[in-house]
């Protein structure tokens, strides 16, 4: 307890532990959530769109679906009789022509250069397209539908929101976590091993007759209030100023936190053994390698994901089972893999706590 | 007194170097024992594997009769390090310090807090307890780095250098310190680059060199080895009527003296006095001067120094050995 409470004790001591714990990852939140935030509103409105429409042979059915569209306000038609080259010029008239072709059933879409017009024009004419089917197989099957009940005043999409909404900032929200549990959690452990060797402490210590397994599980331990501020301020911070949701339950976000608990044990516990055996400043391995291991499993972008690289990333792997848990309440990924970080840590706690032994500072 | 350390033919090869070769020697319960040799010699490697922190090819080493092989975890309780380099945690009091390293040696939490203030209190730091060691002088940390290593009352404390870079009051501190820790009844294991210090607290002293034993014993079976006599001399103004043949002939009478010479030195003439080793009748000397009317002007005794001893024996000049390492 005394090599706890040492370690721990050392570590608040240090206004630089203070920056990194603390001020580091709200400024890396606040950085991510005020970009994020963004994200999530739509940059492009769809604007008014004026179209031009042509029903070749009359078809009453597609000029009622235009006009029921004007009715309702989404957008102006006007029907024309021919298609000339000043109306579907980008800066006529109007933004597009349709051309309807009733015996072919095909629908020509003049394009506007605006692709946020063309977007919502294309999937107004495949609700059309797909309208005329439903008709078509209908009538093939000798039934008709019953368009009694159509009344156009009435509304028939009602929006209506989901229980839990997702947005990008949960997304970055777990990944920030497994990002700090990377480069917090593993810089630290390796670091604080290196420290004690270069200040000449880990030779008094290794002459002790103390069990040098729970030397260094209390060191890893005294190391981890750390991880647990990071962690802290990050969810803190992500949720109270940004609005990220994690998981559903109290009692899940709790599995969570110990989730993270054993993932930061493990990343601690190796950091520790690459202090252990290297002789230089450990940083300048663990550094490149987090790097690494967090761009190819996706935790900087969700964008990135190199298929047998990514998914084989202990950050993708851990990042996907907080997801499992997040998202949709799934243990079966969480408990697994925390089973096998916790069988790691004991692997690297034995390992270290031999290296402790047999390393010796000249 | 048992013998408490006993070292038998020690070897230790670092490859095809050999560090330490066919080293024997024994320490008594109490005694403090010096280990003298210049940088290379194989004085550290020869404590790290006392303390355990190194492997040895061949030989024995026990600490209170245990085995350092076979009972390593129980020897490792009977010893207490006080490292050349300080080896503190900067961030933490001088009670916390101290508390850390004894808690290594299983005190529980009551004991640990008496241990701390004892051993804050014996190297004079009670006062100071709560201040953290990165802002204590250079001093004040050789001492907590002596107070955490002999916290938890070691039977034999091995220290290496402690007084490297330090004050002359803490120097003082330091070695007072360290013959009240043997009065206690502790056993040190003492390395010094500094002979005077060595001479000063040291009961046997035991010189290596190349990793070989040259000599081991008190100060006197050292000077013993390399010469049979002291001398003494002193600066003098003669009366004139000096009687020199009277003079010489009533000094050559007390026991023990070898040889009386009369020389001058810078125009000031200096009476030397040859005498064993054991001769303790230096008032009788001045007795004689006085009665035949020699102004003493300045008196000094000449015997040989450790450093001298160590170049007698080794062939070279430790100092010189140390500054070129």
């Amino acid at each position: 307890m005394q090599i706890f409470l040492s370690v721990f004790r050392e570590f608040k001591r240090q206004k630089v532990n203070l920056f990194f714990c603390a001020v580091f990852p709200a400024v890396l939140v606040f950085l991510l959530g005020t970009l994020l935030e963004q994200w999530n509103i739509s940059d492009y409105e769809v604007p008014d769109i004026r179209v031009a429409y042509l029903a070749k042979d009359e078809d009453t059915a597609f000029i009622q679906y235009m006009e029921t569209l004007e009715e309702q306000g989404i957008l102006t038609a006007e029907r024309v009789e021919d298609v000339s080259e000043e109306t579907v010029m980008p800066d006529g008239e109007f933004a597009a022509v349709i051309e309807y072709d009733a015996p072919d059933r095909q629908i020509i879409l003049h394009q506007s250069p605006d692709e946020v017009i063309n977007r919502a024009l294309h999937i107004m004419l495949q609700g059309y397209a797909s309208m005329e089917n439903t008709a078509t197989v209908c009538y093939q099957n000798g039934a008709l539908p019953d368009m009694s009940l159509s009344n156009n005043e009435e509304q028939y999409v009602i929006p209506k929101k989901l229980g839990m909404e997702r947005s990008m900032i949960d997304y970055y929200a777990v990944a920030m976590l497994v990002m700090i549990l990377f480069m917090g959690g593993g810089i630290s452990g390796s670091t604080m091993f290196y420290e004690y060797r270069q200040g000449g402490l880990f030779n008094r210590v290794v002459v002790s007759p103390a069990n040098k397994i729970k030397v260094f599980l209390w060191m890893l331990l005294g190391n981890l209030p750390m991880t647990a501020i990071e962690i802290g301020t990050i969810m803190f911070c992500s949720t109270f100023l940004f609005g990220a949701r994690y998981c559903n339950s109290f009692t899940d976000n709790l599995i969570l936190i110990v989730y993270f608990f054993v993932a930061a044990l493990m990343i601690n516990a190796f950091g520790a053994i690459v202090g252990l055996l290297v002789n230089f400043n450990p940083t300048a391995i663990m550094m490149p390698l987090c790097w690494i291991m967090l761009f190819l499993g996706g935790s900087f972008s969700k964008e990135i994901f190199i298929d047998g690289v990514s998914n084989r990333m202990p950050a993708w792997i851990i990042q996907q089972a907080a997801f499992d848990l997040t998202l949709f309440g799934n243990y079966d990924r969480v408990i697994w893999t925390g089973g096998w970080m916790f069988l790691c840590f004991f692997l690297f706690l034995f390992l270290g706590a031999v290296l402790f032994c047999k390393r010796k500072e000249k | 007194m048992n013998e408490f350390v006993k070292i038998k033919n020690l070897v230790k090869n670092y490859g095809d170097v050999c560090a330490v070769d066919n080293l024997s020697f024994s320490i008594k319960e109490g005694e403090i024992f010096g280990l003298l040799g210049p940088n290379g010699a194989g004085k550290s490697t020869t404590i790290n594997i006392v303390t355990t922190l190194s492997e040895y090819n061949k030989g024995l080493v026990e600490v209170g009769g245990l085995d350092s092989v076979k009972n390593r975890e129980a020897m490792k309780k009977l010893i207490g390090v006080v490292p050349q380099d300080i080896a503190l945690h900067p961030f933490l009091s001088a009670y916390e310090n101290v508390c850390f390293f004894a808690s290594l040696y299983g005190l529980g939490k009551r004991e640990l807090k008496e241990a701390a203030k004892r051993a804050l209190d014996f190297v004079g730091l009670s006062d100071k307890a709560g201040l953290r060691m990165n802002r204590m002088s250079g001093g004040m940390k050789r001492r907590l780095n002596i107070a955490c290593g002999i916290a938890h009352s070691p039977k034999l404390i091995v220290m290496d250098e402690p007084t490297v870079g330090v004050d002359a009051m803490s120097r003082d501190l330091i070695l007072h310190s360290i013959q009240v820790l043997s009065r206690e009844g502790a056993t040190v294991l003492y390395t010094s680059h500094y002979m005077q210090e060595v001479e000063e607290i040291c009961d046997r002293i035991a010189i290596i060199d190349k990793g070989r034993m040259i000599a081991c014993g008190t100060k006197k079976e050292l000077v013993n080895l390399v010469t049979d006599r002291k001398e003494y001399e002193a600066e003098v103004k003669l009366p004139a009527d000096f009687d020199k043949a009277a003079f010489c002939k009533e000094v050559l009478s007390l026991p023990d003296v070898k040889n009386v010479s009369l020389a001058e030195t810078e125009k000031k003439p200096v009476i030397v006095v040859a005498t064993g080793l054991e001769f303790d009748a230096l008032i009788q000397i001045i007795q004689i001067l006085q009665k035949h009317k020699v102004h003493i002007q300045s008196i000094n005794s000449r015997i040989p120094s450790l450093d001298s001893m160590f170049l007698t024996l080794t062939g070279h000049d430790m100092q010189t050995e140390n500054h070129a390492g």
